[in-house]
């Protein structure tokens, strides 16, 4: 079926759905990831995005089983469900080959009313969204009626959990771990670690709790809209010497809660391939990212400091707290599919615990 | 079953699919712009598509393939041109390397439309016959262009040449040189012109398509260069203004070869027009395999006649590499082959200048060259090659383009006849360079390098069809020392005692006897062959015969002395082609190059270079750089 994707500036691509036949609006986001589509949809960060890939070969390796694993966290996935709303692909596979693959993308998308569109000139759409930044758009099918127009909200509530979990009971230390759209990796990283990880909605009131340290986790939109976890956060931190570490939007909400702002970059980090720089060294890493916010430099005063930086665009990738063990990463360094050479983000964190 | 991962199939089963839809469509109105749209995102060409769906048995091929190009065009199917991009467009790409693809909706560059760009076909693909020679030619024309101001343009295929390297071109695509993709880019570019004389027979052949476009073509025109290309039409010419060519007959049928054949008697050259490198090309010396061989000529070459000419043995090959404007030679090297002709100019070993040619052939060759010039029009590159006995001159074909040794004499002469060339083609004033071969007092030989040894059981035997895989240019202060230079380069050795002589026929061993006293003088140990061993001793010249393989139970067996590395170096020219003969000579061959001994397989050369190395102490050869032969 013919559909058209239409951008807020009114720029128009033709395509052809592949995946649930339903008009959509988002925000549009690329990604330059070569693989790890499943991930990318499952990522709670990706609510509401309509994910364009920049790697024109998309459903190759069709999708593998989403199982529970023994702690109830899904298997080949960041989460339960699809989050985010279209794929936009150059070139879909439907005959897709792994060992492990169950069904193609294009089924997967329909169970999970994903909406689907190839044969779109993706390197164009990117070079679009490159010049005139991250913006929403609709995705329209012929004889279907509009979809509504995307709303910037706190989509945070959608994403999280809603009653608190325990994880690995009976380890020696305890974290909590506020969950703002927590990736599945980040849980299973914990664990591996052999931490008791006790996730807890992300309004939840974990002041008076008995724990190690605090992890504050990734989630999608707009840091501002979530004055209820700073506050609490101000309140945790103003009595408090514990560990903590932001990943993502945690970091973004960290650096709120220390006094610092928040902007919006032009097209956002997204892609596995994301050089940054530890600060004051030599020091390079190649990151996984997924954020469109970062903190303002010019904002991180007093005992805050920058820890990392971006090397393609300078802005900030972490912040520390010189008095206590307070550190935030704008990037992933859980997966062990990816690399390791960050994993030091969370031995330091744990060492301190 | 085959290991190839079900997803590569079902691709191509995709691809499959489309053709298969393709040929269900019977007429050029059938096919649905849907199909069009997906045969073309596949990878089809317009010539696949005018075949499948049966146009190009109706209309001809290029009608054929120029009626799907206008439909597509017509229904807004182009390509379009994208840069390579390591960074997926996350960043602005700086990258020249461009392609073209129709899973595209828009350009990534701009197209200026001002007539001051310049496109050069490059050499495609490395191949034997066409290779790194092409490219310094596409290279050198590139840098002009740049020189004259304006932008240069390459098409190119191959990552590997220079001419595709980033900072050469202010574009670069990274595409095939084919009628259709050329087109594209040219309908894009609109450039002032197109130079299609520096990258080989590839481009050099596009002429005549281009041209029916109406697509600048710069320097010589192409119904010129079809001229020299159809075998008919030059010979017709060449008959004209009186210049003496090998008798010839294009095919007919097999009634008329034989007629042909009675008149000039065997050995026959046989080949199809607009060949390079000898691909189907063959000297057939008997009825049996002349058959044998024509049926695969017409299998490789439907387009073009097969043509068949007398061969002429014992002759000089001599080639003529000029620079023409507007018919009227400005610059030339005459370079002789060290071979007699019937080995291709791709493997023989070519010095420059000649060293052994009478004053009266170079004479009439550079009259010839300039009455063909004059004759076609030239204005750019072109090589002629000719065949000389004593002082009568033949033309064996003529190509208006750079040829595959315009880099080496262009260095020997230290006139680069490419920037020439371009600027000629160009229009730009260029004066006629003073200096002649006759003012150079060194020599250069180019040596062909060949890979015989990783081509298992191929016959390492040079003919008409080209074999080498490289080749070094070396300058001397003499031929001696040139030859010793480029023939250790290529990887002989000086032998230290033993050599095995298997020197052919009467003529070729009379040929070799001044070598092979030598040798002996020398104190060299001579092993030879039966009749080469009696020849030898006939002559006074010592040595010790040793037996082919077919003598079977005869000591010394020639196989176990090459097996024991009793032998230095090994010099065996086939005699003729019959079976015991070639069985004999092949297995000796063959075991040198498996063993890692040095092996000559022509009279000439072997005598060359054994008058090399016999005078010439392999210390006492000094070692120079290029800019001290002034």
């Amino acid at each position: 079926m013919r559909v058209s994707l239409i951008l807020a500036d009114g720029t128009c691509f033709k395509g052809e759905s592949f995946g649930y036949e339903q008009p959509v609006s988002g925000e549009l986001v690329f990604n330059t990831a070569m693989t790890g589509y499943p991930e990318l949809l499952t990522e709670p960060a990706s609510r509401g995005q309509l994910l364009v890939m920049t790697y024109p070969v998309i459903g190759n390796y069709g999708i593998q089983h989403m199982d529970a694993d023994e702690n109830g966290l899904p298997t080949n996935a960041e989460s339960e469900h699809a989050q985010a709303y279209a794929l936009i692909v150059s070139d879909y596979s439907d005959f897709y080959s792994h060992w492990n693959a169950k069904e193609s993308l294009g089924e997967w998308m329909k169970r999970e009313k994903v909406t689907g569109v190839k044969g779109v000139d993706t390197r164009e759409l990117t070079k679009h969204i490159r010049d005139h930044g991250t913006m929403t758009a609709k995705i329209m099918f012929d004889g279907m009626p509009k979809p509504a127009e995307y709303l910037y909200t706190n989509m945070i509530p959608e994403v999280s959990c809603k009653e608190p979990i325990t994880y690995n009971e009976g380890a020696p230390k305890r974290v909590v771990l506020v969950d703002c759209g927590v990736k599945a990796g980040v849980i299973r990283c914990l664990i591996n670690e052999d931490l008791t990880v006790v996730r807890v909605p992300w309004d939840y009131d974990y002041c008076n709790m008995e724990f190690d340290g605090l992890v504050i986790s990734d989630g999608p939109g707009n840091p501002s809209y979530c004055s209820d976890v700073v506050t609490r956060l101000q309140k945790f931190m103003a009595n408090s010497d514990k560990p903590i570490l932001g990943i993502g939007m945690g970091c973004l909400l960290l650096g709120l809660a220390g006094g610092m702002d928040t902007y919006r970059l032009k097209f956002g980090h997204h892609s596995h391939n994301q050089p940054v720089i530890l600060a004051g060294t030599d020091r390079c890493f190649i990151t996984m990212q997924n954020h469109n916010y970062a903190i303002r430099e010019a904002s991180i005063l007093g005992q805050w400091k920058v820890y990392l930086k971006n090397l393609n665009d300078n802005s900030v990738e972490g912040i520390y707290h010189t008095r206590h063990p307070w550190v935030g990463v704008m990037f992933h360094s859980e997966s062990d599919r990816v690399d390791t050479d960050t994993r030091f983000i969370y031995d330091d964190f744990i060492v301190k615990l | 079953m085959t290991r190839i991962d079900k997803w590569f199939l079902y691709r191509l089963k995709g691809i499959y699919d489309i053709s298969k839809q393709l040929h269900g469509c019977k007429r050029l109105e059938a096919l649905p712009e849907e199909l069009l749209r997906k045969a073309k995102r596949f990878g089809f060409s317009d010539f696949q598509i005018a075949r499948a769906i049966g146009v190009e048995k109706s209309m001809g091929p290029q009608q054929g393939m120029l009626a799907v190009r206008n439909m597509r065009k017509n229904m807004g199917i182009v390509p379009y041109v994208k840069q390579i991009d390591t960074l997926s467009g996350e960043y602005q790409a700086q990258a020249n390397y461009l392609y073209m693809t129709y899973n595209g909706s828009a350009h990534d560059i701009p197209f200026y439309n001002d007539k001051r760009s310049i496109i050069v076909l490059g050499s495609g693909a490395y191949r034997i016959g066409s290779s790194v020679e092409f490219d310094w030619c596409g290279v050198q024309a590139l840098n002009t262009v740049r020189k004259e101001g304006y932008r240069n343009i390459m098409i190119n295929c191959n990552p590997e040449t220079v001419s595709t390297d980033y900072d050469v071109t202010d574009r670069l695509y990274f595409e095939e040189l084919t009628f259709e993709r050329v087109m594209d880019v040219i309908e894009l570019e609109n450039p002032h012109g197109v130079i299609v004389s520096t990258g080989g027979q590839i481009p050099n052949n596009l002429a005549l398509k281009l041209n029916a476009m109406n697509v600048p073509i710069l320097g010589t025109s192409a119904k010129d260069i079809d001229n020299a290309e159809d075998r008919e039409k030059f010979s017709a010419m060449l008959d004209r203004i009186g210049v003496d060519q090998p008798e010839w007959s294009e095919l007919t049928s097999m009634k008329d070869i034989d007629k042909f054949i009675d008149r000039v008697g065997f050995p026959v050259l046989v080949r199809p027009s607009y060949v390079l490198s000898g691909a189907a090309m063959n000297v057939c010396s008997n009825r049996e395999e002349l058959e044998r061989f024509l049926q695969l000529a017409a299998e490789v070459s439907k387009e073009h006649p097969v043509v068949v000419s007398r061969f002429l043995e014992d002759a000089k090959e001599i080639e003529m590499d000029a620079v023409a404007r507007d018919g009227e030679i400005i610059a030339y090297a005459i370079s002789e082959h060290i071979e007699f002709a019937g080995v291709h100019s791709g493997d023989a070993t070519i010095q420059f200048p000649p060293q052994k040619l009478y004053v009266e052939t170079v004479k009439r060759i550079k009259r010839i060259s300039r009455q063909i010039a004059k004759e076609l029009n030239i204005s750019g590159p072109f090589n002629i090659q000719y065949l000389a006995r004593e002082n009568d001159i033949k033309v064996i074909e003529c190509n208006l383009r750079a040829s595959r040794s315009f880099p080496f004499v262009s260095k020997v002469l230290k006139i680069n006849l490419i920037e020439i060339a371009t600027k000629v083609m160009l229009g730009v004033p260029v004066q006629a360079p003073e200096k002649s071969l006759f003012d150079i007092d060194y020599v250069g030989i180019k040596a062909s390098q060949f890979s015989f040894n990783r081509l298992q059981k191929a016959d390492p035997v040079l003919g008409v069809d080209m074999a080498s895989t490289g080749e070094v240019g070396c300058i001397g202060d003499d031929q001696r020392y040139a030859i010793l230079g480029s023939m250790l380069s290529v990887g002989h050795r000086i032998p230290e005692k033993n050599i095995l002589l298997s020197t052919g026929t009467a003529k070729q061993k009379a040929g070799m006897l001044d070598a092979a006293r030598m040798l002996s003088e020398k104190g060299f140990n001579i092993y030879a062959t039966g009749g080469t061993s009696r020849y030898l001793k006939e002559n006074g010249i010592p040595n010790t015969r040793v037996y082919w393989p077919s003598d079977e139970g005869q000591q010394p067996q020639a196989l176990d002395m090459l097996h024991n590395k009793q032998i230095d170096m090994v010099v065996n020219i086939p005699k003729d082609l019959t079976q015991r003969e070639l069985t004999n000579g092949y297995k000796i061959r063959r075991a040198a190059i498996d063993l890692n001994v040095p092996l000559i397989t022509n009279a000439r050369l072997a005598s060359a270079f054994i008058n090399a190395f016999c005078t010439v102490d392999i210390d006492d050869i000094p070692i120079k750089s290029w800019d001290s032969f002034k």
